[in-house]
């Protein structure tokens, strides 16, 4: 019942962005719409507690601990990115930016863009899950290329693109994984059921032929880890994060590649049972460590705020795969701590870099100076952001990358900890060097010359910041306790550690 | 009855591989437009006569729609974007066609040492046609990564995609009916967004090479 609500809900959005045009009122109730998806999910969790997984539609859509975990992330992003949209929408009418049915094109695109995320976490079948995110590809392609100007066309071109292929190489992978699952005892005899759910994959993992695994989850890595950003296929990332409109890089960032990451997560489970924990952990140190290296040396020569935001997107996904990679039940909890935390933050900054645009006409580093002192609350969000982003206490992901590390060196994998502790200290003064130019940079003379001509500068808005400064003390909150998240994360991270 | 429907399936997914290889040698535009047309054809009577000979009705529609699809539709949709792209016929390719042809070999040996080897491959007389669904993969991919215009890139993934479903005609009896439409509707949507995109790009910048598009690079 519940998860046909939490499906429902994201449809009504969808209908009711193709009946009406854009208006605040729309706005505000899809706003409201995502708030209650969010509710929805943490019933859900407290349901699943006592009862157990549930099942919906002749067991279409199965939802245990782990997809209720990522509901919530889903709802909690949603919220946060359709809250800036109303902003974002009456800013690009207002400066004839955008034609209205361009933005109630917008709205309908994010509306569908936020279902797909939801029908991949709920879905029982990892078939109906690779469609739901091929689906996400679709939907996104044109938010990404929004702006139509060539920066905007070639970004979207080279999503759609490197996603196709990389999900083209997921459906392989999965293909091996119905393959082994329809020879489980031996050869194919038509009296044995044979299917993709889940459930059936998990239980007869012990089962499936383990070279035929290995090839699958090969290709299964490969291809969500295209979706989710990693090394090699990451080159999408920074610049579809950069060209779309904020709200949707604050949904791309903040859940999208999360959520084809939770799909790894699901084959990993299948694959330690099948081969033995150690190959998955290979493949993901492998990927993890290339990343991290990836992101690092490219994120030292950003020159705009929002590609910088993208590369520390990759290196937060690189530390989720070397996470996920040590296995056990606290680094999988905390692997999942790191993908609402992560998200969280992200999405604020990326929100914070949209208000940005609009207060001060630019993201680039280079032109952004003092915005402290000229835009205390706005300048403050982005700096604290920035903050919790590079993993400083007490923010989650502190305790998250804190958990995660600490796990690692338990299995024996303390030199991964060193590599990737050298590189985050490399990133940490690299963005802590661009954040103090932004925020507290001294104004050269034509800049003064430049802000004083403005006589009446745009105010950061109170409906961009309050919620930012709420995400902010949450993302504080749920770093010092944690209660009643950990029961969630242990319960969720069992569905997969076993 | 079966033999002869096993003998079909090998001449057509043969036939798969050729027409994409065609189209990696070829650099006349039409001339690659229409192989692939005939590389869709093949693709579709692979999953008809295997449906057939597997009596599995599922597969059987997979086919027919394979054969509409990627075919028909999809070739008139390449068509279209090179209409309007102002007619300009040949592609330039990063790599030339010899080193292509070379890579090419290692593209049908690296699969056939590698999942051929794999258990239960050898098990059934389709699934050791496996293999050519990921040589035709490979040429799609390349295609997809030496080859600079817009139209030879759309030619590039539809051929990556016509692989993969080879490979599942052949390796799959009978994939759940709702993955296998799953499927075909989300490439179908990956190419009509395609369509859609090229012709802002089109209209926008007025440049079908993407090689100029730089300025993202890092």
């Amino acid at each position: 019942m519940l998860i046909d609500l939490i499906l429902i809900l994201p449809l009504t959005s969808i209908l009711l962005s193709l009946l009406f045009r854009w208006s605040v009122v729309l706005g505000a109730t899809l706003a409201f719409f995502n708030l209650a998806l969010l509710i929805f999910g943490i019933v859900l969790a407290f349901n699943i507690e006592t009862t157990g997984p549930v099942t919906a539609i002749d067991a279409t859509f199965y939802a245990d601990s782990l997809s209720s975990f990522m509901v919530i992330v889903i709802g909690l992003i949603s919220f946060l990115s359709s809250l800036f949209s109303i902003r974002f929408s009456i800013k690009e009418l207002a400066k004839n930016q955008s034609t209205l049915l361009e933005i109630s094109r917008y709205t309908l695109l994010t509306q569908i863009f936020i279902f797909t995320m939801l029908f991949a976490v709920v879905s029982s079948s990892v078939a109906m899950i690779w469609v739901a995110v091929e689906a996400t590809t679709i939907a996104t392609t044109f938010l990404v290329g929004f702006r139509k100007n060539k920066k905007a066309l070639e970004a979207s071109w080279k999503y759609i693109i490197i996603c196709s292929v990389g999900v083209g190489l997921a459906f392989v992978g999965t293909l091996f994984f119905y393959f082994a699952s329809a020879h489980i005892g031996g050869p194919i005899s038509s009296s044995r059921p044979v299917s993709l759910d889940w459930t059936f994959l998990i239980k007869n993992s012990k089962k499936l032929n383990p070279q035929i695994i290995k090839f699958g989850f090969g290709f299964i890595l490969l291809g969500y880890g295209t979706k989710t950003g990693l090394a090699p296929m990451h080159s999408w990332l920074p610049d579809a994060h950069s060209q779309a409109p904020a709200p949707v890089s604050a949904l791309m960032s903040g859940v999208l590649i999360t959520v084809a990451f939770y799909t790894i997560l699901r084959f990993k489970a299948i694959t330690d049972i099948a081969v033995g924990r150690w190959f998955s952990q290979d493949l993901l140190i492998a990927v993890g460590l290339l990343s991290l290296l990836l992101a690092t040396s490219l994120l030292i020569t950003q020159k705009e705020i929002k590609r910088m935001l993208a590369y520390h997107s990759i290196e937060h996904m690189a530390l989720i795969a070397l996470g996920a990679a040590a296995g056990s039940e606290i680094a999988i909890a905390a692997v999942l701590l790191h993908i609402l935390g992560h998200g969280l933050v992200k999405a604020i900054l990326f929100i914070a870099s949209g208000e940005m645009l609009i207060t001060e006409g630019s993201t680039e580093i280079a032109k952004l100076k003092s915005l402290l002192t000229h835009k205390p609350l706005l300048g403050g969000i982005f700096g604290v952001g920035l903050l919790a982003l590079l993993g400083l206490p007490p923010f989650s992901l502190f305790t998250s990358e804190f958990a995660m590390m600490k796990s690692e060196i338990s299995v024996g994998l303390g030199w991964v900890v060193g590599i990737s502790l050298v590189l985050m200290a490399v990133i940490f003064g690299v963005v802590v060097s661009h954040a103090r130019h932004i925020l507290v940079g001294e104004s050269s003379g034509r800049q003064t010359l430049k802000t004083s001509k403005l006589s009446n500068p745009i105010r950061a808005s109170r409906l961009t910041t309050t919620p930012l400064v709420l995400g902010l003390i949450l993302s504080a909150a749920i770093g010092v306790v944690s209660w009643p998240l950990q029961t969630l994360l242990l319960s969720a991270a069992k569905v997969i550690s076993g | 009855m079966t033999t002869n429907y096993f003998s079909m399936t090998y001449l057509f997914s043969g036939t798969v591989l050729v027409c994409a290889i065609i189209a990696l040698w070829r650099k006349d535009i039409k001339a690659i437009i229409y192989s692939v047309a005939f590389h869709g054809v093949a693709l579709g009577i692979v999953g008809f006569s295997e449906g057939l000979s597997r009596h599995d009705l599922a597969l059987v529609q997979a086919g027919i729609e394979t054969f509409i699809l990627k075919g028909i539709v999809f070739p008139i949709l390449i068509f279209r974007i090179f209409n309007r792209s102002g007619g300009q016929r040949d592609v330039e390719p990063l790599i030339n066609t010899t080193a292509s042809m070379l890579y090419t070999s290692l593209f049908i040996g690296i699969p056939f040492f590698s999942i051929g080897r794999l258990p239960y491959i050898a098990s059934s007389p389709q699934s050791k046609l496996v293999p050519i669904g990921f040589a035709t993969l490979l040429v799609g991919f390349y295609i997809l990564i030496t080859r600079r215009r817009i139209i030879s890139q759309i030619v590039g993934l539809i051929i990556f995609e016509n692989g993969i479903s080879l490979i599942a005609f052949l390796l799959i009896s009978g994939l759940p009916l709702l993955v296998e439409l799953g499927e075909s509707l989300d490439v179908l949507l990956v190419v009509i967004v395609l369509r859609v995109l090229a012709i802002t790009i089109q209209s926008r910048i007025g440049n079908v090479d993407l090689a100029e598009m730089k300025e993202l690079h890092d």
